[in-house]
């Protein structure tokens, strides 16, 4: 009988850590913060972009972007000079366009240009216009902290992104990641995002980090950072028209 | 002397403790330096080519590109491409890497099928290999694109080129070796080529210091043996290398203590040490021996030092000062070098007439007893021979005098012929990793040298730019006021103009400059591959094209430097510095430094407006011209006159309306009207409700609006589009359609016009059966004559409101070099000045003779003016590498005229030959044994892969052999006096000595055994 519950007793301690920490689903993780991160219906948002280049001025880049669910976005730049007025339509992942305003005319950009630095700057355009995971990924908790769900990334088969592997540090409060590593096929951190000063709505339905750092392992720890400027604004209300190329063309003539 | 001596031998335990001491010190503070990578520390920083090419690498980055080079079968195999798109992403991501670019990254316009135009999109495209006729249609369509061939692939598809841009800070071997890792990972079974500064100077610092860690132990082992040989005396040896090695702790810890980096030229720094002075312990340790044959060992080593100590200081002196002179180089690793290595051989110096004398009276109970010799044995082998020279000179003075006077002379006429050119094959040999890459660029990609034109684009003048910067650091919103005038679309005409002129040269395969991203860039935009006229749509095309690292290496980030790349065929130093030459004058001649915007529609002065006019229609020509050539025409002779009073003719006139003009119209508008380019939105149907053509309509539309011809009124366009459309559009829709019209029904027109110039062109050119494309380009060529603003050379000297003032300079590597060999040849000068006129000194000071000091300068003099003789007979030029010989002949050489000297002593019936045998016999075992250690240390080093130790190896190995030779047969010659060195204590000690050797017994041999 004591060897029995001394077993007993034994197999309680192995087990109770995992009772104690049973964690929902990843799956459920992600999606529910998928579906914290898409809540609104258009998101409209100013940013200021900084590259600080070692030895160098750093370089400041200025736009707004006018945000939907779906990942269509619709980004203005207002600074610096080179590219002011200049539009960027992206309705999908596979279509982008770009407003020339000199020109007026609107230009198709397919391919790798998304994968390459925007602005010289560690964000591409597929970073920044990534918001959703689990249609892409298979994913797997990796560990928990008191605070944190570390979830592995890994992609699906068939599906074509720009990173096979991603981790995802996951806030337990706001259910929101503040830090996401970017692994290249050869199983290498090569960037690492941080997402901070998260500020949330009064009902704290959606919350949106008020500084994104970026940080190029490759590229000697180079930082880029994203800083958001003025007031966050939801649900003004942008009709299908405002993310059309015809409309980029129509406010251009 | 006689105060050192009784210091050494009475306070021997003192020194030794003082000595040990020291060498705990620099023990403690290290004696390993860091080493010092940077090949461009051999730049001499003042000069102002390379302080230009300095600036202008840490502005564009230059030095920071390395190029892989990859030779297949086929680079259009989609296996190949696979691999290479892998390798591309694999370079992205290796820690070090900034940006990477290759055929299977790079961007390409291609007409957007689905919304007209162009779209910007991947040249190839590693996901489109499973459509075959995409993968057949490949090849042809890159080697379509001007702006990739020759650039990234060659012209036969088996040879393609990576761009690796590298992170500026970062340890570039490192990160050069990381390259190198992945790549051949990821290639294997293709031929690869390192190509570039990183690759090149990664290249230099490992071969060298490769060879200084492979060699310098076999060179150590050889100085040994030869020390061995000639002595046969292990603890003397010994004895020696502790001197020396003291020397060489002390010069080592001194650079971590200042911390000094170890460079290149540092490094061979142990290999001098112990050759040289080693030296200095076995002229003291040789005395010693004889000396203790017939006395107590302690008096037997203050004997010595009184003896051969004078000789000893000043051969050290010399030495120090021959390479101190390199303290008046203007190239900070050869000062260190100099400094650093004066330090060790002045310390081993002074550790063998301090350290040696010492352990000498303290062991003096150890050391084993000699017997006492009976009688005074023969002069060695060596020795005999050397004497048998020396006698044989001072025999025959007069031919001896005369042989070595057309030697001279003719020495002296040949090395007054030595060029001094520093070239790539300087620092490495024909069959090495550079040399290899330079030969595969030259063959595959049309050379590798390149010549960079720097143009300061900034508005201010230097003095304004400095306060602008500063106040730019504080008030960032004042850039906004300071516009850079490389966004001014005159200004970019004028480099592409200059840039085209330069290419005209058949020595250049190819001119690269910022025109040309921003004429592809406009060709996304516009359609028009050409450089756009207002400086709105210059900056537009900026914005986009900006992010390509190819294109930082011709604009700066701020837009107000620019770089003109300018690629040579052959790497030949005659054929680049030719060119180099010819790209100087034409700058100097052509570049049009002053120019004014002069606005043709409202400019009302008759005189500016002509040469403007002049100018316009001259330019336009001439770069109608450059594009034909550079599509591969022949152009006719005489055609440029004729095609400039074509053109003058059409200048100002407007399209011709031809049939075939309309029809072009027609289609463009057609094709506009019917794309989702169009903003005008077409309705679902008719205002009846009912279906129509889109398309049907939209060319009735066109048809409508050709038909009123170029420049047509707004009125007669409504009229035009609601005739043509009013029953499909409505009553009011038509108005938008005839508005969101105008611009483009311009732009057909204006593309009418510009074929017809092109067509001219063509004709007049004398081009049989043009291509489309051929049409399209000269066409697209000849839209400036239409430029509303020309940019012209203000008449007078008077500076105009709105003068753009651009400041070109000839950069590059071959600029650099050529700034590197006038350093050199300075340098030269000035260490030789310096070194003959501190050796002379000490030469005069220490035989209280101007005559002596000559004649003791004389075979080190004759060394160097036969080692530069032979220098041009080998064909070879002096360099970097070559211009250390002098110093270190001058300063080492020396040493074998001193003791051969010192040891000179008229005999009293006159006999000068006997006189000459008995001073070469004396000295002469010695001076061989030196001569070969520093041959033989040098001639180990010669060995190695680096070509700058190579040549090092054998200039120095030579000279010292030579300068031995010289010394045994000029000094018996020109020796005019009974006795160069008086000994005033000397005199006494070797009385006694030789009383006592009458009296006892014959002294043995003060040389090494032979």
């Amino acid at each position: 009988m004591k060897q029995l519950l001394l077993v007993l007793s034994v197999v309680m301690i192995l087990l109770a850590p995992g009772v104690a920490s049973a964690a929902p689903s990843p799956l459920k993780i992600l999606q529910k913060m998928e579906r914290k991160m898409n809540a609104f219906k258009d998101l409209t948002l100013k940013w200021t972009l900084r590259v600080r280049h070692p030895g160098k001025k750093h370089s400041a880049v200025r736009f707004t972007v006018i945000t939907r669910p779906k990942g269509q976005r619709l980004v203005r730049y207002t600074y610096p000079g080179d590219i002011k007025g200049m539009h960027v339509l992206v309705q999908s992942r596979d279509e982008m366009y770009i407003y020339l305003p000199a020109f007026r005319k609107v230009r198709r950009i397919a391919g790798h240009i998304r994968n390459q630095g925007f602005q010289g700057s560690g964000f591409t355009y597929d970073d920044m216009a990534i918001a959703q995971w689990a249609v892409y990924y298979n994913v797997r908790l990796l560990k928990q902290t008191k605070k944190h769900w570390y979830l592995s990334l890994k992609v699906k088969p068939g599906k074509t992104v720009a990173w096979p592997q991603q981790m995802l540090r996951i806030r337990k409060d706001l259910g929101l990641m503040d830090e996401i590593h970017y692994i290249n096929r050869r199983g290498r951190k090569i960037k690492t995002q941080r997402f901070l000063r998260y500020k949330c709505k009064s009902d704290n339905s959606h919350c949106n980090p008020k500084l994104i750092q970026m940080v190029e392992h490759t590229r000697g720890n180079l930082v880029s950072e994203m800083k958001l400027k003025g007031k966050i604004r939801y649900n003004k209300g942008y009709s299908d028209r405002i993310f059309s190329v015809r409309y980029l063309l129509r406010s251009a003539n | 002397m006689n105060v050192l001596a009784n210091i050494v031998t009475k306070l021997a335990w003192l020194v030794l403790a003082a000595v040990t001491i020291l060498v705990t010190v620099c023990l403690l503070i290290g004696i390993w330096p860091q080493p010092e990578n940077d090949i461009l520390e051999f730049l001499p920083p003042e000069d102002r080519d390379v302080q230009v090419f300095r600036r202008i690498s840490a502005t564009f980055g230059g030095l920071e590109v390395a190029m892989i080079g990859i030779e297949t079968q086929d680079v259009f195999e989609p296996k190949f491409l696979k691999k290479l798109d892998v390798l591309t992403s694999d370079l992205r991501d290796t820690n070090g890497v900034d940006r990477v670019v290759s055929l299977t990254n790079l961007a390409d316009f291609e007409p957007d099928k689905k919304q007209r135009g162009i779209k910007a999109a991947e040249l190839v495209d590693v996901r489109q290999f499973r459509n075959s006729k995409y993968r057949k249609g490949l090849r042809a369509r890159v080697l379509g694109k001007d702006h990739v061939v020759g650039q990234f692939v060659d012209k036969a598809g088996t040879s393609t080129l990576v761009m690796c841009f590298l992170v500026p800070g970062m340890n570039q071997q490192e990160v050069v070796g990381r390259i190198k890792k992945v790549t051949q990972e990821q290639m294997k079974g293709e031929k690869l080529y390192w190509g570039g500064a990183p690759f090149a100077s990664s290249y230099i610092f490992e071969t060298t210091q490769r060879d200084l860690e492979v060699l310098t132990p076999w060179a150590l082992a050889a100085i040994i043996l030869v020390m061995l040989i000639a002595f046969r005396d292990f603890l003397g040896v010994v004895l020696s290398l502790i001197s020396t090695g003291v020397g060489a702790v002390v010069a080592f810890s001194m650079m971590v203590l200042f911390e000094v980096k170890l460079n290149l030229v540092l490094s061979s720094m142990p290999v001098i040490l112990f050759a040289v002075g080693s030296a200095y312990g076995i002229h003291i340790l040789a005395r010693y021996y004889k000396l203790a044959e017939t006395r107590d060992p302690v008096k037997a080593v203050h004997d010595a030092v009184v003896e051969v100590g004078p000789a000893v200081l000043a051969t050290g002196l010399t030495t120090m000062a021959g390479f101190a002179s390199f303290l008046v180089m203007d190239i900070r690793p050869m000062r260190l070098f100099g400094l650093f290595t004066a330090l060790g051989i002045g310390v081993s110096m002074l550790t063998a007439l301090c350290v040696i004398p010492a352990l000498l009276t303290v062991t003096s109970r150890l050391r084993r007893k000699r017997p006492m010799v009976t009688e005074k044995p023969a002069p060695g082998w060596l020795s005999r021979k050397v004497g048998t020279i020396a006698a044989a000179a001072a025999r025959r003075r007069l031919v001896t005098v005369c042989v070595a006077a057309v030697l001279f002379v003719t020495g002296v006429i040949l090395a007054a012929g030595v060029k001094v050119e520093v070239e790539p094959s300087a620092f490495y040999g024909s069959q090495s990793e550079p040399a290899l890459a330079d030969a595969f660029f030259g063959r595959r990609f049309g050379g590798s040298q390149y010549i960079q034109i720097h143009i300061d684009m900034d508005p201010a003048d230097p003095v304004e730019r400095v306060e602008g910067n500063a106040l730019e650091e504080f008030f960032p919103q004042v850039r906004q006021q300071r516009k850079p005038l490389i966004e001014d679309p005159l200004v970019m005409r004028e480099v592409r103009r200059f840039s085209e002129k330069v290419a005209k040269m058949k020595e250049i395969s190819s001119v690269l400059h910022v025109g040309l991203p921003v004429s592809l860039g406009t060709e996304m935009a516009d359609d028009l591959r050409r450089i756009p006229d207002t400086r709105a749509k210059v900056k537009n095309v900026y914005g986009l094209v900006s992010t390509d690292p190819t294109v930082n290496q011709l604009l700066s980030p701020n837009h107000r430097d620019l770089l003109i790349h300018i690629k040579i065929k052959s790497s030949k130093l005659e054929v680049v510095n030719r060119v180099l030459n010819r790209v100087s004058e034409l700058v100097r001649k052509d570049f049009r430094r002053r120019l004014v915007a002069v606005d043709l529609k409202k400019t009302k002065d008759v005189k500016l407006r002509t040469l403007a006019v002049t100018t316009l229609v001259a330019d336009t020509s001439d770069h109608v011209m450059a594009v034909a050539r550079a599509r591969g025409c022949r152009v006719a002779a005489g055609s440029r006159a004729r095609l400039i009073a074509a053109y003058r003719e059409r200048f100002g006139k407007s399209v011709a309306v031809t049939p075939a003009a309309r029809a072009g119209v027609v289609a463009n508008m057609a094709s506009y009207l019917a794309s989702s380019e169009f903003p005008g939105g077409w309705p679902g149907s008719t205002p009846d409700g009912e279906k129509y053509d889109k398309k049907k309509t939209a060319k009735k539309i066109a048809v409508a609006l050709a038909g009123l011809g170029p420049g047509a009124k707004e009125d007669a366009r409504d009229k035009a589009v609601k005739a043509a459309s009013v029953d499909v559009l409505g009553s009011s829709k038509y108005l938008d359609f005839s508005t969101f019209a105008e611009r483009e029904l311009g732009h057909s027109w204006r593309l009418q016009r510009a074929q017809q110039l092109g067509r001219i062109a063509v004709r007049i050119l004398g081009v049989n059966k043009p291509t489309p494309k051929l049409i399209q380009s000269l066409a697209t060529a000849a839209v400036d004559l239409d430029a509303p603003t020309v940019a012209v050379v203000p008449p007078g000297a008077d500076e105009p409101k709105g003068l753009l003032a651009l400041r070109p300079t000839v950069s590059g590597m071959p600029v650099v070099l050529r700034g590197l060999a006038r350093s050199v040849e300075r340098n030269q000068i000035l260490s030789l000045i310096v070194s003959l006129g501190v050796v002379f000194l000490i030469m005069v000071f220490m035989f209280r003779s101007l005559i002596a000091g000559v004649v003791a300068l004389l075979p080190a003099g004759l060394t160097l003016v036969a080692v530069f003789g032979g220098l041009r007979l080998a064909g070879r030029s002096m360099d970097i590498s070559t211009s250390m010989v002098a110093g270190i002949a001058i300063g080492v050489g020396i040493d074998y005229a001193i003791h051969f000297m010192t040891w000179w002593k008229k005999r009293d019936d006159g006999d000068w030959a006997e006189s000459a045998r008995t001073a070469a016999q004396e000295s002469g075992g010695g001076i061989v044994a030196n001569a070969f250690m520093v041959c033989m240390g040098f001639a180990v080093l010669a060995m190695g892969q680096g070509q700058p130790l190579k040549v090092l190896g054998i200039m120095i190995a030579s000279s010292m052999l030579m300068a031995a030779a010289i010394t045994f047969l000029v000094i018996p010659a020109l020796a005019a006096k009974k006795t160069y060195y008086r000994r005033s204590v000397h005199e006494s000690a070797s009385a006694q000595n030789e009383a006592e050797a009458s009296a006892l017994a014959p002294a043995a041999s003060a040389a090494p055994r032979d």
